[in-house]
């Protein structure tokens, strides 16, 4: 039995001055998909639960001059296929279309998954790898935080206790030229990822390597950046070049310590960062170069 | 009317997808309350002292009980060393130590926390070749000696402490066949295979609802596997006598082998006596898990004497059940599963030394294939290491070892109706054995395995029906055979609308209910279309023979001048009959009632063995009959991800006479989608102090739907060679459909990389290894 004090709050100023007055007692919710599953596992006991479920205004995915704003409370349903809509989206395509299954879909939200910051999320990866932000509101007005400092550990956000996440924004980038892929192995469909891994590629006009993104999951307590990886690629020839690929792959690999788990044993999820490292950016560019 | 054959709708298909059909979490009882248990962290320790004071006064606590609370009686299947709750000592992680019951499973569940315990902890012993040791560094059991067993184990000079089965089989001369194999140029195989450990993890979790009345009867429901073995073992753990324990089974969720006792309905009923007032238990996931009984490990280190043409002469097997802290239902595994060691095949020398030990971890229990899944993991493997040892086709291999039809195993089983010759050829046919896999782009790879494999149905056993005949010529069946979602009560539905000449919904059953209907054993080891079946039919038999009887005078008839059908009878070779209504007379108060006697037909179908002898392994027909299968496999492995897709799979399996042809279909693949998962997926893990760590369906991995192979690439073949004793010639199907899996997709993954996977399950992580393996040394070829 969970013994705490749910609030409807029905807009994210009320739902601010609410995280403002219970502080760290308090938690948001609102799919409900992850916060079951901690609260079931007394991970956290918070003495409110601030559902915003009736905030309003948290729900579209609208394009613009900065990228993609998507909204804290889109559901993963509702991601389903959006780099048809978007296609700088198209890698978050990789993750969201196999990602756990209809009914969690329906219920989980972005905004939710992001917060959770479970280390093996390939959601956290993927935006990290899209170079996305969070929008952060609190009584004290807004704030921007880029993907890869938001999770700063296992279960752990840069988001203070008084702050409400809203909209996760995905920057634009020049499709004839950048692309985006993830790559995923799990042990049965649905599953959160042994390891997952993002890649992120920009072309110049001769095949060579402008940018590089490569962002491990799983192998750390927060996506990590393999940026050995990413500074052997940056500058030099990638379309047509499999050895700098597969070089890419080695030392992403060689670059993780993960720990063993019941899922897998370390040696094991280091084979698979090189496998998946190397399928992401062979995508990568097979997609900025299509 | 022919019924039995088709594809009848099953029974309890509406109830049970409209959410209707009633399980035992459902059962609500006025004033009932809740129970929880009081668990050991410690995987081995001594209960120096237990507190439960503060439990006891917490708001809504009704009852808290321990071992002092209980009779001192040991319980168990066959060697009786555990008590229903941990008595001085604690023997695994998760031993309920004490039990709660409470107005709510919440309060229930804190007051356990209230609850304290003193340990002194022992060093734990999770190595079963430590535990066999005569000098082990720990014994688990100090007064095991003085044990109640119902068991004979082989003879030894010494009893390792923790050794809990011993069985020898001694057949043929075993030193001349390696003799023969080294001398003429043959061949000398030895491996050492291990298998997992796997959980049951039925859709419903252990539990029960326990009542007690007035006069001091005690009724529990309980979806499990025999109401008969949970009644006789709720009056032993009670100290009560049989007659005062009504068990009813509910619908059940499944139990594959995990239901076989009702520990829990035992505390359960404990509680609810000492609250006066009724108790539900129901595991959680978690409990369901990681603390009830597991298909525990096997280690079997199998050396065959093998000609040079490939005829397997002499085979020697020494083995090991990795048992827990207690032997439980799988007492009998070390036994059962040398059932493998011959299987189909001739062999002119058997040697087997096969033992079951202690370990602080999970208790033993059955699993579908109780033995023969984990032995023909091992034998399997072997035959195919042999074929290509000897260069010759592995179906052809296993063919030209094949027993006749007549021939009696090296453990005196006879092979009657016997088709493994069939259902192998079907199954290689399905698979296009003759047709190499296609080549794939690295790192890809396809390739073809396949296995035999067998199940026994044990005796000796009995099944009892009652059938009674309503005036409108309906049929009431009453049995204790449970259906677990194998289909029993469909089946056992079509064998009286055969036997009787009418429609399916004229026939009514009353399950299981100790108080109302007969002895039957128990839903296992494939046995209810095979024993309860030959049963119900028997019964029909009898109740016609009265419902003849009483029509003679009305028809001026001979009684075996009469037949019954369509609820008429009629005089034989005349136009004259009468209806069963009329059998009937209106009594005063306008009921009705039959003009002689109810008409109640009764049966008990009984199989009798003798056991064979723990030191020689031989004796007199030791089972009620044996099934035979064949199942392959066609995979796909990423060697550098390690993942084994199914491609396709085939399962061919005997069932004598298929019953309800789409139920068969049902078990090839349902029994496949599980033989995948033990091959490939499922795992208990633990960590250093024994406790399981994947201890929820997230992480204790049962394939999901997606990791199956497409409908259309997974093939049903029923084969039909009916058998002398069968029902309608019908033998069981619920287990064999598991048997060869396991060896039939680590086959086709040699087939496809050319490396072996020793241990399941074959996780990716292992293929990957092997590769590396192979791929380090420069060639995958085996001993």
């Amino acid at each position: 039995m969970i013994d705490c004090q749910y609030l409807e709050p029905t807009t994210v100023s009320e739902a601010c001055t609410l995280l403002a007055e219970h502080g760290d007692d308090a938690k948001v919710v609102a799919g409900g998909q992850s916060m079951a599953i901690l609260l079931r596992n007394g991970l956290i006991q918070p003495s409110h639960l601030i559902s915003i479920q009736h905030v309003s205004g948290l729900e579209d995915i609208v394009a613009s001059d900065e990228g993609v704003k998507i909204g804290a409370k889109v559901t993963l349903d509702r991601l389903i296929g959006i780099g048809e809509t978007h296609p700088t989206l198209r890698a978050l395509d990789d993750v969201i279309n196999e990602l756990a299954d209809q009914q969690i879909r329906n219920f989980a939200t972005l905004g939710g998954a992001i917060c959770e910051a479970h280390p093996a999320s390939d959601i956290t990866v993927v935006l990290s790898t899209l170079n996305a932000s969070v929008k952060l509101a609190s009584a004290g007005g807004e704030r921007v935080v880029s993907m890869c400092d938001f999770v700063t550990g296992a279960f752990a956000t840069a988001a203070q206790s008084d702050e409400l996440l809203t909209e996760v924004v995905v920057p634009s980038f020049d499709l004839g030229s950048a692309a985006a892929a993830h790559r995923r192995f799990v042990l049965r469909a649905g599953d959160y990822p042994v390891v997952g891994v993002g890649a992120f590629v920009s072309l110049d006009g001769s095949g060579g390597c402008q940018d590089a993104r490569i962002v491990v999951g799983n192998c750390s307590s927060a996506p990590a950046h393999a940026q050995e990886a990413e500074t052997r690629l940056k500058g030099h020839s990638i379309v047509g070049n499999n050895g700098a690929i597969a070089e890419a792959g080695e030392l992403a690999a060689s670059h993780v310590a993960p720990s063993s788990d019941p899922m897998a044993p370390s040696e094991y999820k280091i084979d698979l960062v090189n496998v998946l490292t190397r399928e992401a950016l062979a995508e990568a560019v097979a997609r900025a170069t299509g | 009317m022919n019924v039995v054959g088709t594809s009848a709708k099953r029974i309890d298909g509406i109830e049970k997808v409209t959410g209707s059909a009633e399980f035992t979490t459902d059962i609500v009882l006025p004033r009932m309350i809740h129970a929880k248990l009081k668990r050991s962290p410690y995987a081995h320790a001594k209960i120096l002292n237990i507190d439960t004071t503060k439990a006891e006064q917490m708001p809504g606590v009704r009852a808290v009980i321990t071992a002092a609370d209980l009779p001192d009686i040991r319980l168990g299947i066959l060697t009786l060393d555990e008590h229903l709750l941990a008595h001085d000592k604690t023997r695994l992680v998760g031993e309920p130590v004490a039990a709660v019951a409470a107005d709510t499973p919440e309060i229930a569940r804190a007051a356990c926390e209230q609850i304290e315990v003193e340990y002194e902890e022992l060093p734990p012993l999770f190595d079963p070749e430590e535990a066999i040791r005569l000098d082990p560094p720990v014994v688990l059991h100090e007064e095991y000696e003085e044990y109640e067993k119902l068991l004979e184990l082989a003879e030894m000079d010494e009893r390792p402490p923790n050794l809990w089965q011993a069985y020898r089989i001694r057949h043929g001369d075993i030193d001349a066949a390696f003799k023969k194999a080294e001398d003429e140029g043959g061949h000398i195989i030895e491996n050492r295979y291990a298998t997992g450990y796997v959980h049951t993890a039925c859709m419903e979790p252990h539990g029960a609802v326990a009542q007690w009345s007035s006069d001091g009867t005690l009724t529990l429901w309980a979806g499990g596997q025999s109401p008969y073995i949970a009644r006789d073992g709720l009056a032993k753990a009670l100290d009560l006598s049989p007659s005062k324990v009504r068990v009813i089974v509910p619908f059940v969720g499944g139990a594959f082998g995990g239901k076989l006792t009702v520990k829990e309905g035992a505390i359960a009923a404990a509680l609810a006596r000492k609250a006066r007032r009724p108790v539900k238990i129901i595991l959680t996931r978690a409990e369901d898990l990681s603390a009830t009984a597991a298909r525990t490990p096997f280690i079997f280190d199998i050396k065959d004497a093998v000609t040079k043409d490939g005829i397997l002469i002499g085979r020697k097997v020494t083995s090991i059940l990795w048992g827990g802290g207690y032997s439980g239902e799988g007492i009998l595994k070390p036994i059962f599963s040398t059932h493998l060691y011959p299987g189909s095949y001739r062999l002119a020398a058997l040697w087997v030394d096969s033992y079951g030990v202690y370990t602080n971890r999970v208790s033993g229990g059955a699993l579908r294939g109780y033995g023969c899944a984990e032995s023909a993991w091992a034998v399997e493997t072997q035959m195919d290491i042999i074929a290509r040892k000897c260069d010759i086709d592995a179906v052809e291999l296993r063919i030209n070892n094949l027993l006749n039809e007549g021939e009696r195993t090296a453990i005196t089983m006879p092979a009657h109706a016997f088709s493994a010759h069939e259902c192998l050829t079907k199954c290689a046919d399905a698979i296009e054995w003759e047709t190499p896999s296609e080549s794939l782009e690295h790192p890809w790879y396809r390739g073809k395995g396949i296995a035999l494999g067998n199940k026994y149905s044990f005796a000796p056993t009995a099944s009892s029906t009652e059938l009674k005949v309503h005036e409108d010529a309906s049929c009431e069946l009453r049995t204790s055979a449970v259906d677990l979602g194998q289909g029993a009560y469909t089946i056992l539905t079509q064998i009286v609308a055969d036997e009787f000449g009418i429609e399916i919904d004229k026939v009514k059953l009353v399950t299981p209910d100790t108080a109302i209907t007969p002895f039957d054993h128990v839903a296992g080891s494939s046995r209810q279309t095979f024993h309860t079946g030959n049963a119900t039919r028997m019964a029909c038999d009898d109740a016609k023979r009265q419902i003849r009887e009483l029509a003679a005078p009305k028809l001026e008839a001979h009684p075996d001048d009469l037949e019954v059908s369509g609820g008429r009878i009629s005089v034989k070779g005349s136009s004259k009959s009468i209806e069963v209504e009329d059998l009937f007379v209106v009594e005063m108060l306008a009921g009705k009632r039959p003009a002689d006697v109810e008409v109640i037909g009764k049966a008990t179908w009984e199989v009798s063995a003798s056991p064979h002898d723990p030191n020689t392994g031989q004796g007199e027909e030791p089972m009620a009959y044996m099934g035979h299968g064949a199942q392959a496999a066609e995979v796909e492995v990423n060697v550098e991800t390690g993942q084994v897709r199914i491609r396709k799979f085939v399962s061919a399996i005997d069932v004598g006479k298929a019953m309800n042809p789409q139920g068969v279909e049902m078990q090839n693949y349902g029994g496949g989608c599980m033989g995948i998962g033990i091959a490939l997926h499922e795992d208990m893990c633990f960590d250093a102090s024994g406790e399981m760590t994947n201890a929820s369906l997230m992480d204790y991995k049962i394939p999901s739907i997606i990791e199956m192979p497409l409908k259309e690439y997974m093939e049903s073949i029923i084969v039909e060679v009916p058998h002398q004793h069968g029902p309608y010639g019908a033998k069981g199907a619920g287990e064999i459909v598991v048997v060869p899996t396991s060896p039939a997709i680590g086959n086709a993954i040699y087939d496809a990389i050319g490396v072996r996977i020793w241990d399941q399950p074959l996780t990716p992580e292992k293929v990957v290894k092997a590769w590396k393996e192979k791929t380090a040394s420069g060639n995958g070829s085996e001993s």
